[in-house]
């Protein structure tokens, strides 16, 4: 399901007075389930800025949301939201938060980041390499030196969205 | 503000979501202030002293009680941490990802056998350095070092206000130089590590 939420203003050109007609179309919703998700998830700066695992990881969410900067850029005429993602955002946050388990927390803030791109076969792999920039594979490779886990943060983050692009690319050709 | 559907029912979980995460905060959790704070500080056969917190410590750990202190054994001083997480269980990290982010090298790790259960020797280099340490996690009872199992008594016990069992306590022993120490002597030697 695919919330009915369109914003026109940029495909109309709305200026002035019009903005606040446009204002009223804006996904307002969506973005406090997302803002909701970021505040449970607020742990990933001290992490970021603490954990040697963990330093610049900020770069990977960076890399690994280009696909959904761009596609917002591009399809600025019609920005919509997963329900369902949302909603699996919410209930996984809710949960992270009576558990006080971190991951969830993050796990919440990517469905709701993912949630802005549309539910695609590219998608799945995309979501799933946001793990580039969660603590949890610094914990998963404490083992190995602080700067190779940047750069495997880095790569997998690059490669997350390359997969989406191409996947996308190759489903618009066969269709 | 015109809303489909779909959009009140997301509002609707949203701020149900947001009121159930403040009140459960809320509730205070029944937390080990006693076994920690009743840590003998001397005894028959050592002394030891309070060890201040510096801030990045102090930053990491937030609300949750810690202890920290240099107890005197005959010649040998253990450096003693014990962590209570029940008001900030992220101050309970798994201590091998502690001591690698902090540049040690975890060269070996082996199991000790203790009053309840066992703890873990963990076995650390950093450059021409070798130290040892050893770590548990205890509810007063039952001791082991299984940080996944942890985490499964910590979210467990928050979301049962408790009820579930006594809160678990991070005990990590250091010497303070670079030696080893006999570990297995640990419950004659330092017997009040097992009261909490």
């Amino acid at each position: 399901m695919r919330l009915d939420v369109c914003r026109r203003r940029a495909a109309r050109g709305e200026t002035g007075g019009a903005s606040v007609k446009a204002l009223r179309t804006w996904p307002w919703v969506e973005l406090a389930v997302l803002a909701f998700a970021a505040w449970l998830a607020r742990d990933l700066l001290q992490a970021w800025h603490h954990s040697p695992h963990d330093r610049l990881g900020w770069l990977a969410l960076l890399v690994w949301l280009s696909p959904l900067a761009l596609r917002l850029e591009q399809a600025r005429a019609e920005t919509a939201a997963n329900f369902y993602l949302l909603a699996a955002a919410i209930a996984c946050g809710l949960l992270g938060q009576l558990t006080e388990i971190h991951f969830l927390n993050h796990v919440a803030l990517v469905l709701a980041l993912g949630a802005w791109l549309p539910l695609s076969r590219g998608a799945v792999p995309w979501l799933l390499s946001a793990v580039a920039w969660l603590p949890l594979l610094g914990w998963a490779l404490a083992g190995c030196a602080s700067d190779l886990v940047l750069i495997l943060r880095l790569l997998l983050a690059l490669a997350g969205a390359t997969s989406f692009w191409w996947l996308k690319k190759r489903v618009e050709k066969q269709g | 503000m015109m809303q489909t559907r779909a959009q009140k029912f997301l509002l609707g979980g949203l701020l149900l979501a947001v009121i159930l995460a403040l009140v459960w905060d809320r509730v205070p959790l029944p937390d080990a202030q006693n076994r920690v704070a009743g840590l003998a500080p001397a005894g028959l056969g050592f002394t030891s002293r309070e060890v201040p917190l510096n801030e990045t410590e102090k930053s990491i750990f937030g609300p949750a009680q810690v202890t920290k202190r240099v107890y005197r054994v005959g010649r040998q001083n253990f450096v003693i941490v014990i962590i209570d997480g029940t008001r900030n269980r992220h101050a309970v990290h798994d201590p091998t990802y502690c001591f690698r982010g902090a540049g040690w090298t975890i060269a070996g790790e082996r199991p000790l056998a203790l009053p309840g259960g066992a703890g873990q020797i963990l076995s650390l280099r950093k450059g021409n350095q070798t130290r040892e340490a050893v770590y548990w996690f205890s509810d007063g009872r039952e001791r082991h070092a299984q940080v996944a199992r942890c985490w499964w008594q910590t979210a467990l016990r928050r979301l049962t206000f408790g009820a579930s069992g006594p809160a678990p306590v991070l005990v990590l022993v250091q010497p303070l130089d670079d030696e080893s120490a006999a570990w297995e002597t640990l419950p004659v030697t330092l017997p009040m590590l097992f009261e909490c």
